[in-house]
């Protein structure tokens, strides 16, 4: 391989490298397994921190969130929750789909592939801070570039990790957005049910107490 | 992983139950404002119990369900007394002046029917107009009794629903131009000239539009007449409650909030169509607090600031020229100060709201406090964009109620218009004003530019020649490795 690098690359700048480099860096990684677990979690650790920190930072005429209210173990259960229901769907559909990625490659894939969006947030909190509301609309560019770029990674991370074709590919990240949606259909239902629960030991504890 | 997602779920679970509840917008005895965050928040009274006039003050027999109020420039008072059929006539220290209670009409007595709703005195030609309601007809009288104009319903094809002609409020303007609401048309209030000739509708309410007119309007282009009459959703504009004639030849109108109302309260210009911005009146309805308000009567003063009445909550409601609420008193209740069925209010010219009180039978009059006055002085300030002057106001405002984001925002455009840009910055931060907010940030950095140019412009010019000079430097440092190289191969060799 022409760019070996990587051999001698420490796993924590890889995903840098990966950023640049989606295609190589993805092969390596599938080839080598150097998806590091450490890695992934360092990763979305960081993402947690920084989604938390824009909610809280980003000035105050440009930001979308109340900065006040912002709870930081609502974010941390949101973002590790998201990380693990996009995993989740695409490993069950990948396993049916012959896929030869493994759960803690998906896992990492779907990391790296936060690292734009990540970094757009921090450079977003310190550019709000000179930008006003009319400046916005550039601002919005850059999230929407992040977000292709995120997109772009995972779609190609997927790609290599399954051995997937283009077409492949996209079918099954379709896949991915049906899966997250049951997923959640089925976690919307397992939690009225623990609220329903909850209210009926609330209520037989207040039928004792009041016996 | 599923003892995992449990546990997921089971902290998402803790922090749903954590949050407060939403604070309850509606206290009756004590003033709120609502605060950035369009919660209530407790406030001073802007309005204070002056005085109450009922029939033992004034020494005569009692009052019988009172049903309208009005006031004129010389602050006398006109009480239409519908119970006991008769107008009593109140001076400004509030004692009685003359009871109209029998009314002649060409040498004929007449008598108003059981409930008349509305009441106007026209200064101009000093008469008082009455809606005489049960009797379909419009009286028009002076100050002792003797009619001069008995208005019937007027000769139109426009008014024939087969339901009787019921006026119920009415206002004249400097023509002598009547605008006569009546039950059962909806269609705004009739305009009809002193030859009781009809010359068409004025201020029909604007229906909102709602997801729900939208999907009835798509599914009748789609269906066929018939089916189309057999439609039970009908969108018909609400009709209007009341209606108040200010100097300023604009005519104020209030409708109760329902679903299909775009704008409860309405300022109308003499085309009719409404010059106010703001259509949400009243308190906001959360999960709390549902009573939907019926408004009954507005009024309003010479700068442009208009207080309605609410009769589900008895709570008055102040608003300036620009729709910010201003203040909220009153409330049900038997103290003084509180309503049982709140039907009209009038404002004097000493700024004093008297409300009348159709179940209690009094009139309530109340008066501004140091309070109110102050935020009354500053929005005039204000609203004028005399920022700086206000400035002052609002920080006498601030010493009584932290909470009136108003005057933080009012105390941040002083600073803005000052240049003290990072103050002005924390002013409307506190006040939850984004867009001053981003103004005044803009403001700032511009500043921050301009003094330190030529410093931001030497360095602009270092880094452009640097990135000219990049090539030269790379292929320079790789000349010198590169000879350091061979002179080291020298040396080795």
């Amino acid at each position: 391989m022409k760019r070996s690098g990587f051999q001698m690359m420490s796993p924590y700048v890889y995903p840098f490298y990966i950023m640049t480099h989606p295609k190589d860096g993805f092969q390596e990684m599938k080839m080598n397994k150097k998806s590091s677990l450490s890695v992934t979690i360092l990763i979305i650790c960081a993402y947690t921190l920084v989604d938390m920190l824009y909610r809280k930072m980003v000035d105050y005429d440009l930001n979308i969130y109340d900065a006040k209210e912002v709870s930081a173990v609502r974010v941390m259960v949101i973002t590790v929750a998201t990380f693990f229901v996009i995993t989740a769907a695409n490993w069950c559909w990948c396993t049916l789909l012959d896929g030869k990625g493994k759960y803690q490659e998906i896992f990492y894939v779907v990391a790296c592939s936060m690292l734009p969006t990540l970094m757009m947030n921090v450079i977003t909190i310190v550019l709000s801070y000179f930008f006003a509301a009319a400046d916005l609309i550039f601002l919005q560019y850059l999230a929407i570039v992040a977000k292709a770029w995120t997109l772009l990674l995972m779609g190609v991370g997927l790609a290599e990790i399954h051995d997937y074709s283009a077409k492949k590919t996209l079918f099954s990240m379709f896949l991915t957005v049906v899966g997250i949606v049951i997923i959640l259909f089925l976690a919307m239902l397992l939690m009225s049910l623990f609220q329903q629960l909850y209210l009926f030991v609330v209520t037989v504890v207040l039928e004792l107490k009041y016996l | 992983m599923r003892r995992l997602f449990a546990l997921l779920l089971g902290i998402s679970l803790l922090a749903g139950l954590g949050q407060p509840a939403n604070a309850q917008a509606a206290q009756i005895d004590k003033a709120y404002t609502y605060n950035e965050d369009d919660k209530a928040v407790p406030s001073p009274n802007s309005y204070q119990f002056k005085t109450i006039i009922n029939a033992q003050s004034l020494g005569i027999d009692s009052f019988s369900s009172a049903q309208d109020l009005f006031v004129d420039s010389q602050d006398q008072i006109y009480l239409l007394d519908s119970g006991k059929k008769r107008v009593i006539w109140i001076d400004e220290n509030y004692e009685l002046v003359h009871i109209i209670d029998s009314f002649t009409w060409k040498d004929e007595p007449l008598t108003l029917a059981d409930g008349a709703q509305g009441i106007f005195y026209r200064e101009a030609t000093q008469s008082l107009y009455i809606a005489d309601t049960n009797n379909n007809r419009i009286i028009v009288c002076d100050r002792t009794g003797a009619v001069s104009q008995v208005y019937t319903k007027p000769e139109t094809a426009l008014l024939d629903n087969g339901l009787p002609y019921a006026p119920t409020k009415l206002v004249v303007d400097e023509l002598g131009l009547m605008y006569v609401l009546t039950l059962n048309v909806n269609t705004g209030a009739l305009m009809i000239d002193s030859e009781n000739q009809f010359l068409g509708f004025y201020g029909v309410n604007a229906i909102k539009e709602t997801l729900e007119l939208k999907i009835e309007h798509m599914w009748r282009s789609i269906m066929n007449t018939t089916q189309n009459s057999q439609s039970e959703v009908s969108f018909q504009p609400t009709e209007l409650a009341n209606l108040y004639w200010s100097d300023d030849f604009f005519i104020y109108a209030v409708s109760p909030v329902t679903d299909t109302v775009e704008s409860p309260v309405v300022k109308l210009n003499p085309v009719g169509e409404n010059v106010l911005d703001g259509t949400e009146f009243g308190d906001s309805p959360d999960e709390e607090y549902e009573d939907v308000p019926i408004f009954t009567d507005i009024t309003a003063d010479a700068g442009g600031v208009f207080t309605v009445l609410d009769l589900t909550s008895g709570k008055i409601y102040q608003y300036d020229e620009e729709c910010t609420l201003m203040t909220v008193f009153g409330g049900l209740g038997y103290q003084k100060g509180l309503y049982q069925l709140p039907v009209a209010i009038e404002s004097n010219s000493g700024g004093d709201i008297l409300v009348l009180d159709a179940k209690k039978n009094t009139i309530t009059v109340m008066e501004q406090t140091y309070y109110g006055e102050k935020i009354r002085e500053a929005l005039f300030l204000y609203n004028d964009g005399l920022y700086e002057e206000a400035l002052e106001c609002w920080f006498e405002i601030l010493r009584m109620n932290a909470n009136y984001s108003l005057a933080y925002v009012g105390i941040a455009e002083a600073y803005l218009s000052m240049g003290e840009y990072r103050l002005a910055m924390d002013y409307f931060y506190q006040g939850g004003d984004k867009d001053g907010y981003s103004e005044a940030k803009t403001a700032m950095w511009r500043e921050v530019l301009r003094n330190s140019f030529a410093f931001v412009a030497a360095v602009v010019v270092v880094i452009m020649l640097l990135i000219l000079c990049y090539d030269g430097i790379k292929k320079y440092s790789k000349l010198t490795v590169q000879t350091l190289k061979k002179k080291r191969k020298g040396v080795e060799s």
